[in-house]
C-alpha cells in the first residue's frame, strides 16, 4: 500500500501546526487510496508516537537519537531522507512553518524531486490520480495549480488552511529509522529570544488588531495593544510596520508573516495590500478602519469604517467596556 | 571574504490586483505598463552583504543574476549602492515555479566565483517559490541559515541573527555557507547617491557561462504547471456610518454582536 | 532624433523616485501643515548628493549639467514642491558664482555648498523692485578693502536660512555718483538682519525673508566679476534656472495628474468608476497632452542650455511660462475631477494647486518670460 507521510517537528505534545498535516495526510490519503504514515523525529519520542496514534497515524517512522533533542536543519534533514528511503511515500507533507519551509525543498532536492511551498489546496484528479497541488502566486492575485512529476510529491501546507485532524484512535505501527550518519549542527546557538506574547498568541488569538502605515508611528501602536487586551486578542501588524521598526517582526501578518484566522480581523490604516490580506484572509469578519475610502483593504473586508482610527477607536474601547 | 548576493529582476509586487492581468493562452502575467524592480527580499539580501561587507576588511560583494539581458537592471542598481562585482548568467525563459534551475545555475556560479558565502532572499515576489536559496544550498552542499535578518563577523565565523516563529536567535558558525534572508528593520535597502548611480551605468556586467551545472539540475524532478488563474473576488463590504467616531463606533460593535463575532 | 532620456537619466530618475518615496512621501503633507523648513530632509538631499548637483565635480559636484537637475527635481516636485525647492534654491543661490565667479572664489564658496554643509540664496528682488531689476535701490559704496553694503532684500527664498548670498546692489562711485548694478557674495554675519517671514499661499515650509543690510561689511574680493556687471549675471542666472521652475511646474502637474487618473479610476457614481464618463475622460486627456507638451519643451530647453545653444534663453523661458501655466491648469482641473475631496486636505491636489500658483510668479513672471520670448522675435529694439 503506498503512503502520504506527514512530517511532524514537536517534542512531546501536537501542535496546531501537526494536527493540521495530519489532518490533511489523512484526507490526501484518503483521495489516493492511500495508507497514512508519520515520520517523528526527537531524543526519544515514544510520547509524541503515541500522540499521534490518537490521531490515526497507523504507521509511525521514528528516528531516535540523542542530537536530535532539539531541532536543526541539517540533523532533521539527515532523518527525513533516511524515512523517505525507508517508507518510499507518495507524498511527503510539512507545515510551511519555520522548520517546513527549510526542509521541504532540502529534501525534495535530495531525493532528487521538485517540492512546493505554501500549498493551500489539492485535489486528486480521477482519470490519471495525479494530484494537483494549488499554490498562490504573485503575492495571492493569482493561482497557481501545479503537478510534481514523479513520487514523491514533497509539500509544505500553508498554516491555517487545512483543518486540523480529529481524534481517532489507533494501534500504531511504530518503525524505528536509523540515519546512516547524522551530520553534527553546523551552527552553535548564542542567543534565543523567545518573544513572550501578553496573552493569547497571534496565530490562536480568536480577535486580532493588526496596524499599519497609517498609525504613523510605533507609540500610536498602544491602543491597539489596549484594544486586544480587552477583547483577548492580540496585536499584529503590516509588513510596513515592521520595516519601520515600529513593531517586532514576529507580529507580521501576512503571507510571508503569520497566517490568522480569527473570528474578527481588525485592519487599522492597513490599505491591504494582497500579501498581506494573504495572511487574514481566513478570518470570519475582516473590519477594515482606513481613511482613504478607496483603500483595498475595503475590497476585501466584511465591515468598513472610513475615518481616522484616533476618532474611532477611543470610543470603541469604551463601547467594548461597557459590553464586557 | 567573497561575498555573493542573488537578485531577481520581477514584475512589481505592489501593482494592485485590478492591473494585474495574465496574458492571453499563456500561463503568464501581462508584463505591458507594469515596472519591472528588483525583488523586495534581494533587496534586504544585498544590503545584508553589503552591510557585512562593511565589517570585513578585504571583502568583497558581487551581485549575480540570472536572467535575459535586460536583467541588467538590477545588477546596475546593486551598482549603484556599489556593490564590487556584477554578473550576469544567461537564461532566456521565466523559469516561473521551477526554482531549481536557477538555483542549478546560481549553484554554478558560486563555483565560478568562488563564493564564500551566498546571500538570497527568502522568496521572489512574483512566483514566492520560496526554494532557490534552498536547493542551492543543496547542490552546493554547504549549510544553510533560513530567515536571516543581520549577518556580523564573529570571533571565529560568522554570527547571524535569524527569525524563529516566535521571536529570533542569533547563532555562529563558519563560511562556506548559505544565508536566505527576510525582512527586518534593519536591512531595508540603502539608496544610492547621484555619482554613483551614474556611474553604474558605465561599470561592467560580466557573462558567466554555467550551462554544465544547469544540465545537473534538471534531472531533478518537475514542476508542471498545469493552470494559472486569478481568483475572483466578490467585494461586500458593508460601510458602518456614523455622524462622527462615537456613533461609527457604536454602529461597529452593534454589527459585530448581530454577527455573534464578539 | 531621438527624444527619449538616455539610460542614465532614467536610472537617476528611479533613484530619486525610491529616495522620495522613502524620506519625502511620509512628509510632504505634513511639511504643508506645519510651515517648517524640512532640516531632515535637507540632510537626505546632502547625503545623496542632490544638492551637489548644481555644481562642477572639481569642486564637489557631481557636474552641474541642467538636465539631470531638471530630472531630479521634476521627480520630487510630483510629491513636494517645497522640497523640490531646496535643490532648487541651492541651485539658484549658487549660480552667479558658478556662472560668474574666479577659480578662487568658486574654491572658497562651493565646496561647502555641495556638500550641502552650507545653503544659499538668490537676493535680487526688493519691495519696489520686481520684474524691473533696474530699479534696485540696494547700493555699496567701497571703503578700502571692503563694499559697505546697504539696503533691503524682500520675498527672498531661504534669506533666513543661508549661509551664502548671492546679493545685488548698485556700486555707488563716490567720485562720479555714477551707479552699476553689481553682484556680490555675502556671507551671513554681522549687518544682515532678517526681518519678516512671508506668509504665503503655497510652498509651504520653505521660508522666504526679508533682508535687510545694515552697513554690512564685504571684501572687496568678494564681488563677483566687475563692477556693473549685475545686470548681465542676474540675467545669466535666470537664463539657467528658469529651466528648474519649469521642472518643478512639471512634477506639480504630473503629481496631480497621476492623483487624478487614480482618483477616476476608484471613484464611482451612478455605478460606475468616474472614469467612465466623457466629462472626466476629456479632462485627463488634456491634461496629459499638456504635461507631456511641458515635459518635452523643458527637456529640451534645459539640454540646449547644457549644450549652450545660443537660443538656450528663450527656450527656458518658454519652458518656463508654458510648463508653470500648465501646472495651474492642470492642479485646478485635478481638483475638478476629486470634486468635494479635492478641495479637501485629504488629498494632495488641492496643495499642488497652491503651490502651483507661485511657478507663474517667481523667478520672472510668465508676462516677463512672454517679453523675452517676443524679443527673440521681434528683435532687441522691441
Amino acid at each position: 500500500m503506498s503512503l502520504v507521510l506527514t512530517c511532524l517537528m514537536d517534542q512531546g505534545m501536537l501542535s496546531r501546526d501537526s494536527l493540521e498535516v495530519i489532518g490533511a495526510g489523512k484526507s490526501l490519503a484518503s483521495d489516493l487510496g492511500a495508507g497514512l504514515a508519520v515520520a517523528v523525529i526527537g531524543a526519544e519520542t515514544s510520547a509524541l508516537c503515541a500522540a499521534a496514534g490518537e490521531y490515526g497515524a497507523g504507521k509511525i517512522y521514528s528516528v531516535q537519537d540523542a542530537s536530535l533533542e532539539q531541532y536543526y536543519c541539517e540533523g532533521y534533514l539527515a532523518a527525513l531522507e533516511a524515512v523517505c528511503r525507508e517508507c518510499k511515500p507518495v507524498a511527503v507533507l510539512f507545515v510551511t512553518n519555520m522548520q517546513g519551509r527549510e526542509l521541504a525543498p532540502r529534501l525534495a532536492k535530495r531525493l532528487n524531486k521538485a517540492a512546493l511551498v505554501d500549498c493551500l489546496s489539492f485535489n486528486v484528479e480521477h482519470e490519471t490520480g495525479r494530484i494537483i497541488f494549488t499554490k498562490p502566486v504573485f503575492g495571492g492575485k493569482a493561482m497557481a495549480q501545479v503537478v510534481l512529476s514523479d513520487a514523491p510529491a514533497v509539500v509544505a501546507l500553508r498554516r491555517r488552511s487545512f483543518e486540523p485532524a480529529q481524534q481517532d484512535q489507533v494501534e500504531p505501527e511504530i518503525i524505528q529509522v536509523k540515519p546512516v550518519s547524522i551530520p553534527v549542527n553546523p551552527f552553535k546557538v548564542m542567543e534565543r529570544v523567545e518573544e513572550q506574547q501578553a496573552g493569547v498568541r497571534l496565530e490562536d488569538a480568536r480577535v486580532v488588531v493588526s496596524g499599519g502605515q497609517g498609525l504613523g508611528g510605533p507609540e500610536n501602536f498602544a491602543i491597539l495593544e489596549e484594544l486586544a487586551g480587552l477583547l483577548g486578542g492580540a496585536v499584529g501588524a503590516s509588513r510596513v510596520a515592521v520595516d519601520s521598526g515600529w513593531v517586532s517582526s514576529s507580529k507580521q501578518v501576512g503571507q510571508t508573516g503569520k497566517i490568522v484566522a480569527p473570528d474578527v480581523y481588525l485592519a487599522v490604516g492597513i490599505s491591504g495590500a494582497c500579501q498581506h490580506l494573504a495572511g487574514c484572509s481566513g478570518a470570519k469578519v475582516i473590519v477594515a478602519i482606513n481613511t482613504d475610502p478607496e483603500a483595498p483593504v475595503f475590497g476585501a473586508a466584511r465591515l468598513g469604517v472610513v475615518g481616522d482610527y484616533k476618532d474611532v477607536l477611543p470610543p470603541l474601547i469604551k463601547k467594548v467596556k461597557e459590553i464586557i | 571574504m567573497q561575498i555573493m548576493v542573488c537578485l531577481k529582476k520581477i514584475l512589481d509586487p505592489e501593482v494592485p490586483p485590478r492591473d494585474f492581468r495574465l496574458k492571453k493562452g499563456e500561463m503568464a502575467p501581462a508584463t505591458e505598463g507594469i515596472p519591472l524592480v528588483m525583488s523586495s527580499f534581494d533587496q534586504n539580501a544585498l544590503e545584508v552583504g553589503l552591510q557585512l561587507r562593511e565589517k570585513l576588511a578585504g571583502a568583497t560583494v558581487t551581485a549575480v543574476t540570472v536572467g535575459p539581458e535586460d536583467s541588467e537592471d538590477v545588477l546596475r542598481k546593486a551598482l549603484a549602492v556599489k556593490a564590487d562585482r556584477a554578473v550576469r548568467v544567461p537564461l532566456e525563459q521565466d523559469s516561473k515555479l521551477a526554482g531549481g534551475i536557477v538555483a542549478g545555475l546560481l549553484a554554478g556560479a558560486a563555483k565560478q566565483l568562488g563564493a564564500d558565502l551566498v546571500i538570497c532572499g527568502r522568496q521572489a515576489g512574483d512566483w514566492d517559490g520560496s526554494q532557490v536559496g534552498l536547493i542551492l544550498t543543496e547542490a552546493l552542499g554547504w549549510p544553510l541559515v533560513n530567515l536571516v535578518m543581520g549577518i556580523e563577523p564573529g570571533s571565529s565565523g560568522l554570527v547571524l541573527r535569524r527569525e524563529l516563529d516566535e521571536g529570533y536567535e542569533v547563532i555562529e558558525g563558519n563560511s562556506p555557507l548559505v544565508a536566505v534572508v527576510t525582512n527586518h528593520e534593519t536591512n531595508v535597502l540603502r539608496i544610492a547617491k547621484v555619482k554613483d548611480t551614474m556611474a553604474a551605468m558605465r561599470k561592467k556586467i560580466e557573462l558567466f557561462d554555467v550551462v554544465d551545472s544547469a544540465a545537473v539540475e534538471l534531472q531533478g524532478g518537475r514542476i508542471e504547471l498545469v493552470s494559472l488563474e486569478i481568483p475572483v473576488k466578490e467585494a461586500n463590504c458593508e460601510m458602518i456610518t456614523g455622524e462622527n467616531g462615537g456613533e461609527k463606533a457604536d454602529n461597529l460593535v452593534k454589527r459585530l454582536l448581530e454577527l455573534k463575532v464578539l | 532624433m531621438d527624444f527619449e532620456l538616455d539610460k542614465e537619466l532614467l536610472f537617476l530618475k528611479e533613484m530619486v523616485r525610491d529616495l522620495v518615496q522613502e524620506k519625502v512621501v511620509p512628509r510632504a503633507a505634513e511639511i504643508d501643515r506645519t510651515d517648517e523648513f524640512p532640516w531632515d530632509i535637507k540632510e537626505d538631499l546632502a547625503e545623496h548628493e542632490i544638492l551637489a548637483m548644481p555644481f562642477p565635480e572639481e569642486y564637489g559636484g557631481t557636474g552641474g549639467k541642467v538636465l539631470p537637475m531638471v530630472i531630479v527635481v521634476e521627480e520630487i516636485a510630483k510629491v513636494s514642491c517645497s522640497v523640490s525647492m531646496i535643490p532648487g534654491a541651492q541651485c539658484l543661490g549658487s549660480a552667479a558664482i558658478v556662472l560668474a565667479g574666479t577659480k578662487e572664489q568658486k574654491q572658497r564658496f562651493l565646496p561647502s555648498l555641495a556638500s550641502g554643509e552650507k545653503l544659499c540664496a538668490y537676493a535680487l528682488t526688493e519691495p519696489n523692485a520686481g520684474s524691473d531689476v533696474g530699479g534696485i535701490q540696494s547700493f555699496a559704496v567701497r571703503e578700502g578693502n571692503d563694499y559697505v553694503l546697504n539696503g533691503t532684500k524682500r520675498f527672498i527664498s531661504f534669506g533666513n536660512i543661508a549661509d551664502i548670498l548671492t546679493v545685488f546692489a548698485k556700486v555707488i562711485d563716490q567720485n562720479t555718483g555714477e551707479k552699476k548694478l553689481s553682484c556680490f557674495v555675502v556671507e551671513k554675519g554681522e549687518g544682515l538682519v532678517v526681518r519678516n517671514l512671508e506668509h504665503k499661499m503655497g510652498v509651504k515650509g520653505t521660508p522666504t525673508a526679508e533682508l535687510f543690510f545694515d552697513n554690512m561689511r564685504v571684501p572687496a574680493e568678494d564681488l563677483l566679476g566687475a563692477e556693473g556687471d549685475g545686470f548681465k549675471i542676474a540675467m545669466q542666472v535666470l537664463d539657467k534656472t528658469r529651466a528648474e521652475v519649469a521642472a518643478q511646474a512639471l512634477g506639480l502637474a504630473q503629481g496631480a495628474l497621476d492623483v487624478a487618473v487614480q482618483y477616476a479610476r476608484d471613484r464611482v457614481q451612478f455605478g460606475n468608476p468616474i472614469g467612465k464618463f466623457q466629462a472626466i475622460q476629456f479632462k485627463l486627456a488634456d491634461m496629459e497632452m499638456k504635461t507631456q507638451a511641458s515635459r518635452y519643451l523643458t527637456y529640451v530647453a534645459a539640454d540646449k542650455y547644457d549644450r549652450k545653444a545660443h537660443d538656450r534663453g528663450k527656450y527656458t523661458a518658454m519652458a518656463k511660462a508654458f510648463t508653470s501655466d500648465t501646472a495651474m491648469e492642470v492642479t485646478t482641473e485635478a481638483i475638478q475631477v476629486l470634486g468635494g475631496y479635492g478641495y479637501s486636505e485629504e488629498y494632495p491636489v488641492e496643495r499642488m494647486f497652491r503651490d502651483a500658483k507661485i511657478q507663474q510668479i517667481y523667478e520672472g513672471t510668465n508676462e516677463i518670460q512672454r517679453i523675452v520670448i517676443a524679443r527673440s522675435l521681434l528683435g532687441r529694439g522691441f
